[in-house]
């Protein structure tokens, strides 16, 4: 019986190491396609992927090996990155720190320490933020800093959120919502009267599902003098999104606004009420003097009798 | 089996006979019997009418290569496989498609009614508004869907009176440029002329008599509509053809208090246009062409360039003066 169990274990151990041989052979010849690999690189790289940490070795050595092409060790680096190994964590954190490094490699590595603690490199990490060559990189940092000290990526996202533009400002706003969503109405109605569309939209999409709603800070915001007509607009959309009942007097006073994009906002808000939750102010309404009033109330009785049946 | 047929049939013909009702032009018929096709390429014109419907209902097109080479193509306007480039699927999509829901009278007859845009403040379940805040410049795209001071209604409200103004609809003027996409589809198919192995260029289409020519460029990534629908834009078209010397001397009889930068404007407006194919979809399934952008194509100038009216036509419906109206942004919303 004993016999039959070492012979089992010899068997099993032979299995294993030419098992292990087998896939050493295969890291190493597709490791070998990635030094030289075109746009053709995902064919190698997916296969290592699936092999995963026997990988990372042979492919950190490509990574970190100067005589290759910045794309061949680039590839590298984004393959290293779709593998989730505490060994890459440390030659990717010696990249990124390395200031003789290529940047556009160094940006790369960031993409491989997302969701690392990275509380040890906190301040090599503000440093690296700070840093007048990683200027365009300044974004993939605040990330990372989520994860290492919450305070300065607070203190990076703030910064972001007021010197970036497009989906720049609109990831920093975000995450400064997600860092303290105590002051979260705070920054959407900064982010509401914005010059930026993506940011005024997700600021809009936010104030709609908000918990935290500030009536009457958007109020003041609305009736400032002078205020552009779009972010009146956005200011009426977000109430007739909210269907709240005790807007509806702030929508009527809206549907009467000359600005044609913010009384036709309101028109559309008020339909998202039950009919006798409107129908009165409607009426009030139905021989105002004014054309796009009348316009504006007729349309609204209209859709609520088409709900109605 | 043969009810299931039936039915389909039924539904396919009553479908073609809805938008054979938005057309006010018909197409000229063809015998097809004695037509050879692409790549079957004709040394001469064979100066028969293009565009052209044969008796199955295909809608034909001559075109001519840089080297004086014709061919027929099939442009026909239907609705075909999806067309998504997000899911990379290259079919014809939806040409005939009209909105219903929220225009009821233009999907049936291809011209919207004052009334119906007077009532209208969603479209696809999106407010007007919201519309125009996403088309306006620096909303969803940079160049934006229409110009600071105009609204969706305001644009589609004014291309409604130019077209009727033409004794068009809007289906009429969405068939040419569909026709103009369908085949330059084709093109790459038809790369090398089989017998003598030369390279093709296509250079230009015949249509109503008149020599059209274009440009197309692909885009990295797309543009997503501002409606809420399936369209999306991607390329750069450019279509443009020479005016005759008798066109150009009706504009020059009535248009001689123009300056000479003025009139080389108004020439171009007439016979040059910048687009991209979420456009020719936009056409036909809202009667919306832009407002002054850029990617505008606009109406009086489609129905100018492929023949479908005459300049003097177009003089008449914008009111004796194409100068203003083509330089005068469309800023009246209709109520």
């Amino acid at each position: 019986m004993r016999r039959f169990f070492s012979i089992l274990f010899l068997f099993f151990w032979v299995q294993i190491h030419v098992f292990a041989q087998n896939q050493q052979a295969e890291v190493d010849s597709l490791v070998r396609m990635l030094r030289t690999a075109g746009r053709e690189w995902n064919d190698y790289a997916n296969p290592l992927i699936k092999i995963g940490e026997p990988a990372v070795p042979e492919l950190i050595k490509n990574a970190e090996d100067k005589s290759l092409s910045q794309w061949n060790r680039r590839i590298s680096v984004m393959t290293l990155n779709n593998i989730r190994s505490s060994r890459w964590k440390e030659a990717a954190l010696k990249m990124l720190f390395n200031k003789n490094e290529d940047p556009i490699l160094r940006n790369h590595a960031t993409a491989g320490l997302r969701g690392w603690n990275l509380s040890d490199v906190k301040d090599e990490l503000w440093e690296l933020y700070n840093e007048k060559d990683f200027e365009s990189y300044k974004s993939n940092i605040a990330h990372l800093l989520l994860t290492a000290d919450t305070a300065l990526a607070y203190k990076a996202f703030h910064e972001l959120y007021q010197t970036q533009d497009g989906y720049g400002q609109r990831i920093a706003l975000q995450n400064l919502i997600q860092l303290r969503p105590e002051e979260s109405t705070t920054w959407l109605l900064d982010a509401i009267q914005g010059e930026d569309w993506m940011t005024s939209n997700l600021a809009m999409d936010s104030l709609i599902n908000s918990l935290h709603f500030n009536t009457n800070g958007l109020l003041s915001v609305y009736n400032n003098p002078g205020m552009n007509e779009k972010v009146q607009w956005r200011i009426i959309y977000v109430f007739g999104h909210r269907k709240e009942v005790e807007s509806i007097p702030f929508l009527v006073q809206a549907l009467q606004n000359e600005s044609w994009l913010v009384n036709t906002e309101a028109a559309v808000g008020l339909c998202s009420f039950e009919k006798e939750q409107v129908l009165k102010e409607m009426k009030a309404l139905k021989n105002d003097s004014r054309p796009f009033v009348r316009n504006n109330v007729n349309w609204v009785l209209k859709q609520l009798k088409k709900d109605l049946f | 089996m043969k009810k299931l047929t039936i039915i389909f049939l039924y539904f396919f013909l009553i479908s073609a006979c809805n938008q054979a009702s938005r057309y006010q032009k018909r197409l000229p018929k063809s015998d097809s019997s004695n037509l050879k096709f692409a790549p079957y390429f004709y040394a001469e014109n064979p100066n028969l009418p293009s565009p052209a419907v044969t008796e199955t209902g295909r809608e034909l097109i001559l075109l001519k290569t840089k080297n004086n080479l014709f061919a027929w193509m099939d442009g026909t306007v239907e609705n075909g496989e999806p067309f998504n480039y997000k899911k990379r699927l290259y079919g014809k999509g939806n040409q005939l498609m009209a909105e219903d829901k929220d225009f009821p009278y233009f999907a049936k007859t291809g011209i919207h009614s004052d009334n119906e845009l007077r009532e209208t403040k969603l479209i696809t379940g999106r407010s007007v508004s919201q519309i125009t805040v996403d088309g306006r410049p620096w909303g969803s795209s940079g160049v934006g869907f229409m110009a600071e001071d105009e609204t969706i209604m305001s644009v589609i409200y004014a291309d409604n009176q130019t077209v009727k103004g033409l004794g068009l609809t809007h289906p009429d003027i969405a068939r040419p440029l569909f026709h103009f996409w369908n085949i330059s589809r084709d093109f790459e198919k038809y790369e090398v002329v089989s017998i003598t192995k030369e390279r093709l260029e296509f250079e230009s289409l015949i249509y109503n008599g008149n020599e059209i020519k274009f440009k197309i460029q692909g885009s990295r990534g797309w543009q997503e509509s501002i409606f809420n629908d399936e369209i999306l834009g991607s390329g750069h078209i450019e279509i443009w053809r020479e005016l005759s010397p008798e066109e150009l001397e009706f504009l020059k009889k009535n248009y001689s208090q123009l300056t000479i930068e003025q009139f080389e404007q108004l020439q171009k407006k007439l016979s040059h246009f910048h687009t991209s194919e979420m456009v020719f979809f936009y056409i036909n399934r809202y009667g919306f062409y832009e407002g002054h952008t850029e990617y505008r194509p606009d109406p009086v100038t489609v129905a100018v360039i492929f023949g479908l009216v005459t300049i003097k036509d177009a003089h008449r419906a914008c009111r004796s003066d194409l100068y203003n109206y083509f330089n005068t942004h469309f800023t009246k919303n209709p109520e």
